[in-house]
């Protein structure tokens, strides 16, 4: 019955779809200077945020930069030490049961009872959100059919792997079917079908139900699906946009080149073509307006056992000229 | 709000169940008590009047069984905040109240269910109560688990880990059950532990089960020493009391939410409190001072960024080859960071 209030609210409260203008639709998440400390330390600095209903949001940062605390703040389990932040219009302060009514939240660390059964465990959480015995068993039904966990559905969360548990959270988040579902690292730890999976289901959870996503990954290559991603650092968001028009700002072209011994390739690099370039990962890279007029220049470099790639920029590159790690690279500088 | 409820007691059942060690030592503890300890002093405290040792320490066995498997229950949701789960419990949109409600209802039924597993000791024992003697002692059973229930979430909510429970079974628990007259009338102690004698809840549930079971038969050294009335007004107003300060403490959300942040930085404990670019950079915004943008198109890059490169160069490397996937998995180690404490180290 609940369910039922919580499933017509969100169709008057966005009448519209996604592709609705930004101004006429209220927000599915804002936040205005949204802070918090831990004594002394200011883990989350001042975080204003605004997402529109069935939006697909990555939260991007480095560690420590304070994507936890703020998915904390965010879904009432933490208050901020300054600022406000509505979900779904209502405030995290003063109407916390309205917030959490209207989100599923799958947490970094599991949340699963690692000895009752797949089933038990959504049992447990549909009765939580008070749906009827019949509601939840069919619910039930179709999560673990969802996820390939009917099978198992009687074994004990125990015996799962790391996969399968993941799997169990997020059928966990999303059993309630909230209009707006926070994820903290939803595919750490997963091999790449299972994280192919996920992202697919998430994908389809945010363009066909219309449920809107606020995510954080470390996987950036993954937040390229994003409407929108947000980078924090240090407690803020250092750049907001879509990722195509992110990646397009930096520069049009990426090459990288690798060799064994990436050291003196990059000192090398940096003598032919007076760009500093940036080394990660034993790859040589940087950013150019026009490819061709700098190829030339690496010529020389062929007579070693050198590879090139050329490649457009990725979500990573934006990351990293953003964020503090970045300040080796300063490829937005040239 | 009776399903959440509903739902946590039937999950504290089905795990009292599932756990076999904790199943077998409901068991075994009061009846190595009863058994060894029992029969042992029978030897020593000669039989008064019609009561046996054991009868007299018939009630101080319930006590000890229901002190158990309360504490267990809180010790069950320190490891439910340790390991996980009680997310659930949090994120669903229940009020703290009803949540440490339910959780204080689930251990309460728990005891009440452990204690009368060993009600047919009554008849064993050679005790002929009347039925209404033994719904009193229902009663009192029920009443004894709420307070000693209300009492572990006090506990659950201050305790950070479970390794923490030894502790409470050494300074709490045993000085609770050896100051109770569970084992010997606590009037015979000596006078300057009568007030912790006053002060610990165990002595009411201990006397008052023992007004039903042993009622009539007591001679005067033995007796109770406060009338059921006066148990029933302490444990009931203790129950309330203590109820009232769990939800308190379990009630800042705040709180709640600190305990979740296994991860998150705890002031003063390992690493600067201060984050060491605010230490370097005093007075000045970590980040590039623009609003930030809100508007889906607009796209902002802060143009330059002078820093200093810290540290040599080859110190943030990563071995040549690793392949692409490796190294962003492998990104926390290299930030060097946990969620906080430093944020850029090396």
């Amino acid at each position: 019955m609940r369910a039922e209030r919580s499933c017509t609210a969100r169709r008057d409260l966005w009448p519209d779809d996604t592709s609705a203008s930004t101004m006429t639709v209220a927000p599915a998440i804002a936040a205005s200077g949204l802070g918090r400390d831990y004594g002394s330390l200011r883990a989350v600095d001042a975080i204003d945020l605004e997402v529109r209903p069935g939006e697909f949001f990555g939260f991007l940062g480095p560690n420590g930069a304070g994507k936890t605390t703020t998915i904390r703040m965010l879904t009432t389990l933490l208050q901020p030490s300054r600022g406000s932040a509505q979900i779904a219009g209502k405030d995290t302060l003063a109407d916390p049961l309205g917030v959490r009514r209207s989100i599923g939240v799958v947490f970094q660390e599991t949340t699963l009872d690692v000895d009752l059964t797949a089933q038990e465990n959504l049992r447990y959480c549909t009765r939580l959100y008070g749906l009827s015995r019949s509601e939840s068993a069919r619910r039930i039904d179709e999560v673990l059919r969802l996820f390939a966990l009917s099978d198992r559905r009687h074994e004990r969360v125990r015996t799962f792997s790391g996969g399968m548990r993941r799997a169990l959270d997020l059928a966990r988040g999303v059993l309630h079917r909230p209009s707006i579902l926070f994820l903290d690292e939803p595919t750490l730890g997963l091999d790449p079908t299972q994280r192919r999976r996920i992202w697919a289901f998430l994908r389809r959870l945010c363009s066909e139900d219309g449920t809107t996503l606020f995510l954080t990954t470390h996987y950036l290559e993954e937040a390229d699906p994003c409407d929108r991603v947000a980078i924090v650092d240090r407690g803020r968001i250092v750049v907001v946009g879509e990722p195509t028009v992110l990646k397009r700002a930096l520069g049009k072209e990426s090459i990288e080149l690798s060799s064994a011994e990436p050291d003196a390739l990059a000192a090398q690099v940096a003598r032919l073509t007076g760009i500093t370039p940036r080394l990660r990962n034993g790859v040589v890279s940087f950013i150019v307006e026009d490819a061709a007029a700098v190829m030339p220049l690496l010529l020389p470099l062929t007579e070693q056992d050198v590879e090139v790639r050329l490649t457009r920029p990725t979500l990573e590159d934006v990351f990293v000229s953003v964020t503090s790690d970045g300040e080796r690279a300063d490829v937005l500088g040239d | 709000m009776f399903w959440a409820i509903e739902a946590v007691v039937i999950r504290e059942f089905v795990r009292f169940f599932r756990q076999h060690g904790r199943l077998l030592s409901t068991f075994a503890r009061p009846l190595l008590w009863l058994i060894v300890i029992g029969s042992g002093f029978e030897r020593v405290i000669p039989s008064e009047g019609t009561v046996s040792y054991k009868q007299f320490l018939l009630p101080g066995i319930y006590a000890m069984v229901l002190l158990f498997s309360t504490m267990l229950c809180a010790l069950a949701t320190v490891s439910d905040r340790e390991f996980g789960p009680i997310r659930m419990l949090l994120i669903a949109p229940l009020p703290r109240s009803v949540a440490v409600i339910a959780k204080t209802i689930s251990s309460t039924l728990l005891g009440i269910f452990q204690a009368a597993l060993f009600l047919p000791l009554i008849w064993i024992l050679g005790l002929r109560p009347s039925a209404g003697a033994v719904l009193e002692l229902l009663g009192a059973l029920a009443l004894s688990a709420l307070v000693l229930s209300s009492l572990g979430m006090v506990l659950a909510s201050r305790l950070r880990s479970i390794e923490n429970f030894a502790g409470v079974m050494n300074f709490l628990m045993f000085p609770m059950f050896f100051l109770s007259s569970a084992l010997y009338p606590a009037s015979t102690l000596p006078g300057f532990l009568q007030p912790l004698v006053r002060a610990d809840p165990l002595t009411y549930t201990v006397d008052l089960m023992r007004h039903p079971l042993l009622r009539g038969l007591y001679p005067a050294n033995l007796s109770s020493d406060y009338t059921p009335r006066f148990d029933i007004l302490v444990l009931a107003s203790l129950s309330v009391l203590l109820t009232g300060v769990a939800i308190l403490l379990f009630g800042e959300e705040d709180h709640l939410g600190r305990i979740l942040l296994t991860e998150a930085p705890r002031p003063g404990r390992g690493g600067p409190a201060v984050p060491p670019q605010e230490a370097s950079t005093p007075g000045i915004p970590p980040v590039a001072s623009e609003p930030a943008a809100t508007s889906p198109s607009a796209v902002e890059m802060p143009r330059t960024r002078t820093r200093i490169p810290s540290g040599a160069a080859s110190g943030q490397e990563r071995l040549p080859g690793a392949p692409e996937k490796a190294a962003t998995s492998a990104r926390p180690a290299e930030y060097s960071a946990d969620e906080g404490g430093s944020m850029i180290v090396k």
